[in-house]
């Protein structure tokens, strides 16, 4: 899995992969639920991503304190990817 | 036009020239933005057919008619056994046909109607926020903070109770979305159609069986040849639009991607039972006759249709303002449509439904079909209510928050969290079924990462081990760089992101952390302005304004310099307390281990 990518879940479920971060060699994706028309909706997830074989699986963390050091790593490297960002009138 | 945007035109519409040479022949002369109009509206309303919504509710409510009818009848008690039972089987039969479509409405409604409690309840608590509650009598209550805090808990508790039964009911309606979905696969309208009326006559001739009253074998004469006729007329527009797309299609040799679902629809030619085809056909049907060249009817324009629709809302909701926004924030809308109300509170004209974020009609049975977005003038009357309230305030008497610091945050992010339990849930374990690469401008991405971050802080910042300062400097620095950045030579404002990072203590970030996550709508509407171009970056002024040019180039080095100060403090911060965790930890393993030696 990686970010800018749409994956579906087995409940029909799309999310918007925005960031990742690796946290004692697991994958987190913080995420965003699309609704039925395939527009971001209010709902924000952070997923962790499980391998078995080939499949993939991903669940929802909930657990705060893993919650609060993701969130310090997707700051930062958000924090980088925004420095790097060209002004508006240039990227747009 | 010209070729570069008539291909434009073509792709965005799904139609390619599958015959180059039949399509310049054919091309000349005719205005070809007109002729993809017209396949595009005949497309739709071809692929309209198979959404039934309309029709089974209809359908079904006339069977429950027809039941009554005979059930209220003293004398059908005295019908034969057999014939008696004949007839019930019959209209169970009858109804057997709509049960999934039926049991999806159902579903569907029931969704809806938890949604809407849930919406109930966060507009309480937003109304608890402001201190604008009201009682059963219209007046607002006046709650000291006792007072607030048990409603707050009574309103966490409701809101749960109302979001399990949403998770219930979603699950559900996804379940008989996939049981409709599934019957509906190679769905063919024509038998559909014909085993409708076969079994509707079986009914009549059930109903000549029974022992009843004149008046009721009126009433149910008309009523069973009302049923006959929807069945009949039911789904012609999309047959007859069918054969219009293809003759157009042939004549000029285009093809539509969208040609699979066009194709479920089956014409009239293939019908099986003469009879129905006669019915059929003898009344509108033109047997497929290849239309004389292009004349497209005139239809009306998007803006016309949502008009319509928005007096049509005045009517219906008049105790709710509206009003029409310049343009929707999708093509995939016809437009948009502002309410001081929420979407699931407004009555809805016949046969719209709702839908994430607007309202549409585009399964019923209508030749206009529409899809509006709702939004932006409730947000605006429901969340600038401190603005309005703030003179009335008693300058003597602290206000709610002060005087009992945390506690709208924590019903706030309690509500939040709720919030949160959505239809990705905790502890579940999700299988990936597709992954598929996403096309999102550096901009758009930036803003949606930066409302998710908001949104998870805003979950956990009830939690004692939140390190306030690191993720309020953190998440603030990003916030002032994007708005740097986004407002680049523009002089727009955002107060909530003119902040000093040493004013983030530990103390005050929870606030600065929620105000950091209130800017995001801000930003967001920033980068609409200046994506539609009602904000645009100012020209730098010439010779007479030299000393502002100069001042705003300090100023510029001055914003860059402090996010660079910003990001620079953010990540010592996080080193800081990584390496305090990592002890923390450390003291931890020591003490199990030294207790497990012992």
């Amino acid at each position: 899995m990686k970010v800018d990518t749409v994956i579906t879940l087995d409940n029909d479920i799309n999310c918007l992969l925005l960031e990742k971060a690796e946290l004692n060699n697991d994958n987190y994706f913080l995420s965003v639920v699309l609704d039925e028309s395939e527009e971001p909706s209010d709902e924000y997830v952070v997923l962790k991503e499980i391998n078995e074989g080939a499949d993939s699986y991903v669940m929802r963390v909930d657990d705060e304190s893993t919650l609060v050091e993701l969130v310090k790593l997707f700051t930062k490297s958000f924090g980088e990817k925004v420095q790097n960002l060209p002004d508006f009138e240039d990227a747009e | 036009m010209d070729s570069k945007n008539l291909n434009a035109l073509f792709t965005e519409r799904g139609f390619i020239i599958k015959n180059p040479s039949v399509f310049i022949r054919e091309a000349d002369n005719v205005d070809l933005t007109e002729l993809v109009e017209r396949l595009s509206s005949l497309e739709k309303k071809i692929n309209s057919s198979a959404n039934i919504v309309e029709f089974a509710k209809n359908i079904w409510g006339k069977l429950d008619e027809l039941e009554g009818v005979i059930n209220l009848d003293d004398y059908a008690r005295l019908s034969d056994t057999d014939k008696y039972n004949a007839y019930t089987n019959d209209l169970k039969t009858m109804r057997g046909f709509f049960e999934k479509v039926h049991n999806f409405i159902r579903a569907e409604e029931e969704m809806a109607f938890h949604n809407q409690n849930r919406f109930e309840i966060t507009r309480k608590v937003v109304a608890l926020d402001h201190d604008r509650l009201l009682d059963e009598n219209g007046k607002v209550m006046v709650l000291d903070s006792a007072g607030k805090t048990e409603k707050a808990l009574e309103f966490y508790g409701e809101l749960q109770k109302c979001n399990d039964a949403y998770n219930k009911a979603y699950r559900t309606y996804m379940e008989q979305k996939k049981a409709y979905n599934d019957s509906v696969r190679g769905f063919s309208l024509v038998d559909f159609k014909n085993d409708l009326l076969a079994n509707i006559n079986r009914i009549q001739d059930d109903c000549k069986n029974l022992a009843l009253s004149p008046e009721s074998k009126e009433k149910l004469q008309t009523l069973i040849s009302n049923i006959r006729n929807d069945i009949a007329y039911y789904g012609l527009e999309s047959i007859r639009s069918k054969t219009e797309f293809d003759s157009l299609c042939k004549r000029f040799g285009i093809e539509s991607v969208n040609s699979k679902k066009t194709e479920e629809v089956k014409t009239v030619k293939e019908e099986k039972n003469p009879e129905v085809k006669e019915e059929v056909v003898g009344r509108t049907v033109s047997e497929g006759k290849e239309l004389a060249p292009v004349t497209p009817v005139v239809e009306k324009t998007s803006k016309e249709k949502v008009e319509a629709v928005l007096a049509k809302l005045k009517e219906l909701n008049p105790d709710v303002e509206f009003e029409l926004a310049e343009q929707p924030s999708s093509e995939r809308f016809d437009g948009r449509i502002n309410a001081s109300d929420f979407v699931t509170n407004l009555h809805l004209p016949e046969g719209f439904y709702y839908m994430s974020n607007g309202i549409s009609n585009k399964f019923s049975n209508t030749d206009e079909p529409v899809v509006i977005e709702v939004g932006e003038l409730k947000k605006k009357k429901d969340l600038d209510i401190p603005e309005i309230e703030e003179p009335k305030k008693d300058d003597t008497e602290p206000s709610i928050e002060e005087s009992t610091p945390g506690l709208i945050d924590k019903a706030k992010n309690a509500i939040n969290k709720l919030r949160q339990k959505g239809r990705v849930e905790s502890q579940k374990k999700y299988k990936v079924t597709k992954s598929r690469n996403a096309l999102i401008g550096s901009y758009p991405k930036s803003l949606l990462t930066f409302s998710a971050l908001g949104a998870v802080v805003g979950g956990i910042t009830m939690s004692p081990v939140v390190p306030f300062a690191v993720i309020g400097a953190g998440i603030g620095a990003v916030a002032t760089t994007l708005y740097r950045k986004l407002t680049t030579g523009t002089d727009a404002l955002v107060e909530e992101l003119e902040v000093n990072p040493e004013e983030i203590t530990p103390e005050n970030a929870p606030r600065f952390i929620k105000s950091f996550y209130k800017a995001g709508d801000k930003l967001m509407d920033i980068y609409k302005k200046r994506k539609s171009g009602t904000l645009t970056a100012k020209k730098e002024e010439v010779a007479p304004v030299v000393v502002d040019v100069a001042d705003k180039e300090v100023q510029s080095t001055e914003r860059a310099k402090t996010s660079e100060e910003q990001i620079e403090e953010l990540s010592r911060n996080i080193e800081r307390a990584l390496s305090e965790h990592q002890e923390v930890q450390d003291s931890i393993f020591d003490d199990e281990l030294s207790m497990g030696g012992r």
